[in-house]
């Protein structure tokens, strides 16, 4: 089995009488340690995927695995465990706690659970030591997602997973990001899945998922992925 | 603008808690607003309708020599009077039909026309002069038809007054004199008035007036400065003519009564010398009577005298005719003696002649007889002499035979017998032979005898001769005394006729005496009326005389009395009192204005709240439509239609709330307050008034908190560029807060508390709104809860530590002494040990600074006393002794109320202002119920020169189980006791007022809880909905419900704790403040909260955050995790 297993999932969204399929017939699999990007317009289901991936909604029919665990069978409270221990997640808008300063947000993550990453040591790897005692406000938009990358990974997640991570960036910071999440990837064997409509960024995926109109276009296996740096879009 | 218009009804529709939150506060605030400021109108509607009703007095004059009908009707030609009535009034006791055991205190007043009209609540007014009608705030309708009776135990200038003794009620009545609960004093019974009456004017029996009473031509409002400037006017000008109305009439009264005692001067002298008159005359009398009675007694001495000397004569007469009668009957009696005499001696003679005849021939025959004897015996002798031959040879043939039969027996024959035989007959013939020679020798003797005896019987002839002739000599003496009596009897006869005739002349004698008797005696008897008619004239006369000295005397001394008195009298007093010396009256001015008071406060903090909420609530919206703002500006409207969306959706709201609020607040909080006022008023039910300026008022704040914020948060919103409206707003940066820079508290701080902490900060705006509305709703818990607190307590604390005796007995004649023994002998009964002291309590009033005040005066020399009603100083709370000779000690609201401390003098007065007291106080005493002074029966004896007389005990249970009810009926028994009270009865009938007040508390609780809900409500919810995508990102991140509904809520309770941190000591003010402002004049409020108030309304906060907590942790639970991947807009 693999690390992520989608077994024929479906995604039925209800409105009144219309019925909207969000997904269809989706069986999809990942593998541990991978950088996964997840492409496709918008509208094409990717969201639905990452919130049924990321434990924040339910599928309608199918099974979902994650490390042998079906979560499509777990409930509320077991959702909100699953995404407390084991999905790290990084926002397009980065959705810091603006109140909290940059190690503070990194903080909150890490004291929800146990043996969690150092904070400090989160914002070295993110390379904002000098910016730890920054609110958000006084942090650029590089910097704020590089705080949220920290505190999506301070906690250990199996599973980190980026909704256009460098959607609201400029190109320089969104490759700097993306290099930050290639190494997390490479060297620390985290399970990284990116959501992207920037088909540019499929190069530097372990693998490359494509999706369509709820359904997957192709699942391949990038067995040569390139470096952030040598992308260009 | 169909489209506008549109974004303006879909703004409201998708927001409409938003919307609820601008109206609720703003109906809230107008609500209390118009509620508490139009609450004093309405009550003073109500008030001045009911008294307008009932035409109450705008003056009440009294006079010293009261009022007649002449001086009623000059005071009626003063000008601008609507009504002038003179009125009686009289305190009583009475019983009610059907209950002998309740005696009540009333006061009866007449009924006036045009003027102090009472209004008629049940039954009907009185048609007939003994047909009453009474007070309806202390009576039920059960009283009606039930007949009220004076009791005995009335003084006479009641009974004088009244006409009758029973009155039967008619109907129940509210009268415009009695406005509060408030019924006064009086001298008579228990002192305190229970209720009154109105009766009508005939069935008052007096002279004068006691009162008149008078309404101007005037319908100003009551309170009104408009009414003060009107009375200030005609005051003076009515005293004046009120002065010279009473002075003519006593210039009048006193010209009279000189006259009158000089005619009575008169009178009386004129009287004297006509009585001295008669009195003479008597005298003068009754001397000729003297002399004819001394003539009439000589006459009859006189009389007295012969008649005497006639009962001699005549007695003299008698004893003649008594001695003659004795010589008759001697004579008779020798006349028939001699006859008797004469007749035996005749037949004496006559039967000795007879005897001799007979003794004649008995001896005839005796000598016949002895011849014949002698003859027998001859013949005898003859015969015997023969037969003797015969024996003789009879008796020797036998002697032979005999011999032979001798010799025969000697012969041995056997003859024996023959013998015997021949014996036997010779014995025999010997026998016979000796008979016959006896025989022959008798008849010798007789012949013998018989021979002697004639020569005897010849003589006995011969002396019968001699007697014979003797005989014939007696007759002839018989017959010379037979001619001598017949000669004595004649003579006795012509004794007896004469005898007969001096009878006869006696007895006419003896019949004129008798005449003369009578005649004499019916002298003396007349002689004797006339002396008894003469001793009783003078008898007569000595009483007249007395008489005379004694009413000649007692009129000059009456007449004297009256010279003096008339000497003495002084001017008459006049008094004009207006309306601010009725109780009622200026009691419902001073309560009315109680909420009046609160109207300066509350309404200020609901309006201040209600910005904060607009305010808040509308840049939230602002905010929130900044996009679209941005839009609406590139596509070409003016800021001033865009600002119109904002205006229009809070002008609605506010407007609609203003409206909402004014409406239900204008009549519930005067209804609920006045419903609290009814125990002590409650004479109508209220009428509720309206006020376009309140309304306009609380619109126009309405607006200024509503459309006024909402413009300006707009206009700071709109100084934007659209370029930069289109873009999203940055969010509040975040700040480091002071707490942080005590890294030693901070550093212990979990994590999520500094997050916490640190968001509260964050929005001061809302902040402050949450701490103003927690804060604000704790204070008005803690008055509200306080409030009970501060009047609950009182009626406890006051009975419990100042006057904590159980009862009181009032004596009806008892001197301290009785009083003493009669409830030792009650403990003594009843085995108990209850204490007691004794006091008099006097009904005093003081004239203070604001108003007229009812004290009871309570004066003992026992120094127990202190026990019973205890001093204790009011501003150190020590106790204290009673104060000393000379002193008084005042109770403190008394004190407070008129400025008064130790040291400074107080006039208290009483007998109806009559007399006054005035004396140094020596101290203030702590008392909360009724106003009270204190003084020893010395001062007041010396201040007063009257008796100090303790006529009334105070009782303190012991611990024995007997009630003090049963103490006191035992007391009365042995002792008469006018009437007692126990403290229980004051206790629970103050604690039943004093519940009504819970309304008030519940009323503010109410408005707590809705200012609670509103505010938080508002605030959580714009909290929320301006954090969703933090929620929802915390809700990605894993947070559980428990921990994201805390990261948010924890906020909550920081920001009520730091509201509770205001609030408490806030809420101590405005208890303070609320207290002054409901102050009543008998209770004396304490400014305290009780701890366990602040716990109940830490709690009642604590709970209604729970409550919004939990429903917003539905609306938490409801946000979509999805929201935190969406861009910011």
């Amino acid at each position: 089995m693999s690390y992520i297993d989608f077994r024929k999932v479906d995604k039925i969204y209800r409105t009144g009488d219309v019925e909207v399929a969000a997904l269809r017939d989706v069986t999809m699999r990942i593998e541990k340690g991978e950088l996964t990007v997840i492409l496709g317009q918008s509208g094409a289901g990717k969201t639905t995927l990452l919130n049924i991936l990321g434990g924040m909604d339910r599928l309608t029919q199918g099974q979902v695995f994650v490390d042998g665990r079906e979560i499509s069978q777990y409930n509320t409270k077991q959702l909100a465990e699953y995404r407390r221990y084991d999905v790290g997640f990084v926002f397009q808008f980065y959705n810091l706690i603006p109140n909290l300063t940059a190690i503070e947000n990194v903080e909150m993550a890490s004291q929800l659970v146990k043996g969690s990453f150092s904070c400090e040591q989160m914002l070295d790897m993110v390379g904002l030591r000098d910016r730890r005692d920054n609110f958000p406000a006084q942090l650029s938009g590089g910097e704020q997602q590089r705080v949220a990358i920290a505190r999506a990974i301070a906690k250990r997640p199996k599973l980190l997973l980026c909704d256009e991570p460098t959607g609201a960036l400029d190109y320089e910071t969104g490759k700097s990001i993306l290099k930050l999440l290639q190494n997390l990837a490479r060297n620390h064997n985290m399970t990284v899945v990116i959501i992207t409509h920037n088909s540019a960024l499929a190069p530097m995926a372990d693998r490359v998922v494509r999706v369509k109109s709820g359904e997957i276009l192709s699942n391949v296996v990038n067995t040569d992925p390139v470096d952030v740096d040598t992308i260009e879009w | 603008m169909t489209a506008y218009i549109k974004t303006v009804l879909r703004s409201i529709r998708n927001s409409i808690g938003r919307f609820v939150a601008i109206f609720a506060i703003i109906a809230l605030g107008v609500g209390f607003f118009a509620g508490l400021k139009l609450s004093m109108p309405s009550f003073r509607e109500t008030g001045n309708e009911f008294l307008q009703d009932g035409q109450l007095f705008d003056f009440r004059l009294v006079s010293t020599i009261g009022f007649d009908d002449e001086d009623v009707s000059r005071l009626r030609r003063i000008k601008g009077v609507r009504s002038v009535q003179g009125a009686y009034t009289a305190d009583a006791v009475v019983l009610i039909d059907g209950n002998n055991e309740l005696v009540y205190t009333v006061r009866f007043h007449s009924l006036t026309d045009g003027v102090n009209i009472p209004k008629l609540i049940e039954g009907r007014m009185p048609q007939t002069p003994n047909e009453i009608v009474v007070d309806e705030y202390n009576m039920k309708s059960d009283v009606l038809g039930k007949k009220i009776r004076l009791s005995g135990d009335n003084p006479t200038s009641t009974t004088d007054i009244m006409k009758y003794d029973e009155y039967e009620v008619v109907g129940l009545i509210r009268s415009p004199y009695y406005l509060n609960f408030q019924r006064g004093n009086s001298d008579v019974g228990s002192g305190n008035i229970g209720f009154y009456i109105y009766a009508p004017a005939e069935s008052f029996d007096s002279e004068f007036y006691h009162e008149v009473y008078v309404k101007y031509d005037n319908d100003d409002f009551i309170f009104s400065e408009e009414y003060d400037d009107f009375v200030s006017l005609v005051e003076k000008n009515l005293e004046k003519d009120t002065e010279t109305v009473i002075n003519d009439r006593f210039d009048t009264i006193l010209r009279d009564t000189y006259t009158e005692l000089y005619d009575a001067q008169d009178e009386l002298d004129d009287k004297r010398r006509e009585a001295s008159e008669e009195l003479e005359d008597g005298l003068r009398e009754l001397r000729d009577a003297s002399d004819e009675l001394k003539d009439a007694r000589q006459e009859l001495e006189d009389g007295e005298k012969e008649l005497k000397d006639a009962r001699k004569t005549l007695d003299d007469s008698a004893a003649d005719l008594a001695s003659a009668r004795r010589k008759l009957d001697d004579a008779e009696a020798s006349i028939n003696s001699g006859k008797k005499e004469l007749e035996q001696a005749q037949s004496e003679i006559d039967s000795n002649r007879a005897k001799l005849e007979s003794a004649k021939a008995e001896i005839n025959d005796n000598i016949k007889q002895v011849n014949a004897g002698i003859d027998q015996a001859n013949a005898t002798i003859t015969d015997l002499q023969g037969k003797l031959p015969q024996i003789e040879a009879g008796i020797d043939q036998v002697s032979g035979q005999l011999e032979q039969l001798y010799a025969a027996r000697d012969a041995g024959e056997d003859v024996d017998e023959q013998i015997a035989e021949c014996e036997a007959i010779l014995e025999e013939l010997q026998g016979n032979k000796s008979a016959c020679q006896t025989g022959i020798a008798q008849a010798e003797a007789m012949i013998d005898e018989l021979s002697a005896k004639i020569p005897l019987l010849e003589a006995g002839l011969q002396e019968i001769a001699d007697n014979e002739k003797a005989l014939d000599q007696g007759q002839a003496e018989v017959d010379s005394s037979r001619a001598k009596l017949n000669t004595a009897i004649k003579e006795y006869e012509s004794g007896l006729a004469q005898y007969n005739d001096g009878k006869a002349r006696l007895k006419d004698g003896e019949d004129k005496y008798k005449d003369a008797l009578k005649k004499y005696e019916d002298g003396v008897a007349e002689y004797e009326d006339g002396f008894a008619e003469y001793m009783d004239g003078w008898r007569e006369y000595a009483e007249n005389k007395e008489k005379f000295v004694n009413e000649i005397g007692r009129y000059e001394r009456e007449l004297e009395y009256a010279w003096r008195e008339i000497a003495k009298v002084k001017k008459p007093e006049t008094y004009v009192m207006g309306r601010d010396t009725n109780v009622g009256y200026v009691s419902f001015d001073n309560d009315s204005r109680i909420v009046d008071g609160i109207t300066k406060v509350f309404p200020v903090f609901f309006f201040a709240l209600a910005a904060l909420v607009c305010s808040t609530t509308m840049s939230r919206m602002v905010s929130d439509e900044r996009t679209q703002i941005g839009t609406m500006r590139a596509l070409g409207y003016s800021e001033f239609a865009i600002v119109m969306k904002y205006v229009l959706y809070s002008g609605s709201a506010s407007v609609s709330g203003c409206i909402a609020g004014y409406l239900g607040g204008s009549k519930l909080f005067p209804y609920v307050i006045w419903e609290v006022y009814r125990m002590m008023y409650g004479f109508a039910d209220i009428t509720f008034v309206g006020s376009i300026w309140v309304f306009l008022l609380a619109l126009a704040v309405s607006v200024i908190c509503s459309i006024g914020v909402t413009v300006v948060t707009c206009m700071a919103e709109l100084t934007g560029m659209p370029a930069d409206l289109i873009r999203p707003k940055a969010p509040t940066a975040g700040k480091r807060i002071l707490l942080e820079r005590i890294p030693f508290i901070w550093k212990r701080f979990m994590f999520l508390h500094k997050v916490s902490c640190r968001n509260v900060f964050r929005f001061k705006k809302r902040m402050w709104m949450m701490i103003i509305g927690i804060a604000g709703c704790t204070s008005l818990l803690i008055t509200g809860f306080g409030i009970r607190d501060s009047i609950d307590g009182i009626v406890d604390y006051h009975y419990d530590n100042v006057m904590p005796y159980d009862g009181s007995a009032i004596a009806d004649r008892a001197g301290d002494k009785e009083l003493r023994e009669a409830l030792d002998e009650t403990n003594a009964t009843l085995g108990t040990k209850y204490i007691y002291s004794t006091a008099r309590v006097k009904s005093v009033t003081h004239q203070g600074r604001d108003m007229i005040r009812d004290v009871s005066l309570i004066l003992s020399d026992d120094p127990e006393i202190t026990k019973f009603t205890i001093p204790i100083d009011y501003y150190t709370g020590e106790h204290l002794a009673w104060p000393s000779q000379g002193n008084i000690a005042i109770s403190s609201k008394l004190a407070d109320k008129n400025g008064l401390k130790a040291g400074d003098t107080i006039t208290l007065s009483y007998d109806d202002g009559a007399k006054t007291i005035t004396a140094r106080i020596e101290y203030v005493f702590e008392n909360y119920i009724f106003h009270y002074a204190f003084m020893s029966g010395a001062t007041y004896e010396e201040l007063t020169g009257e008796v100090y007389r303790p006529d009334q005990a105070f009782v303190i249970r012991d611990d024995s189980g007997v009630e003090p009810w049963k103490f006191m009926s035992m007391l009365s028994e042995i002792c008469d006791i006018k009437m007692w009270t126990l403290t229980s009865d004051f206790r629970t009938s103050f604690s039943e007022t004093m519940k009504q007040l819970n309304l008030v508390v519940i009323l503010v609780i109410a408005c707590a809880a809705g200012l609670a809900f509103i505010v938080m409500f508002n605030l959580n919810n714009i909290n929320i909905s301006e954090r969703i995508r933090e929620i929802a990102t915390l809700k990605v991140m894993g947070f559980n419900r428990l921990e994201t509904g805390s990261y948010v809520f924890r906020e909550n309770i920081i920001l009520v704790i730091i509201g509770f941190i205001f609030g408490i000591p806030l809420g101590r003010l405005l208890h303070a403040f609320v207290i002054a402002q409901i102050e009543m004049d008998t209770v004396t409020f304490v400014t305290k909260v009780l701890p366990l108030s602040y716990l109940w309304s830490v709690l009642f906060v604590s709970a209604f955050t729970v409550i919004v907590d939990l429903v917003m942790r539905i609306k938490i639970e409801r946000i979509d995790m999805a929201e935190s991947l969406k861009s910011v807009e």
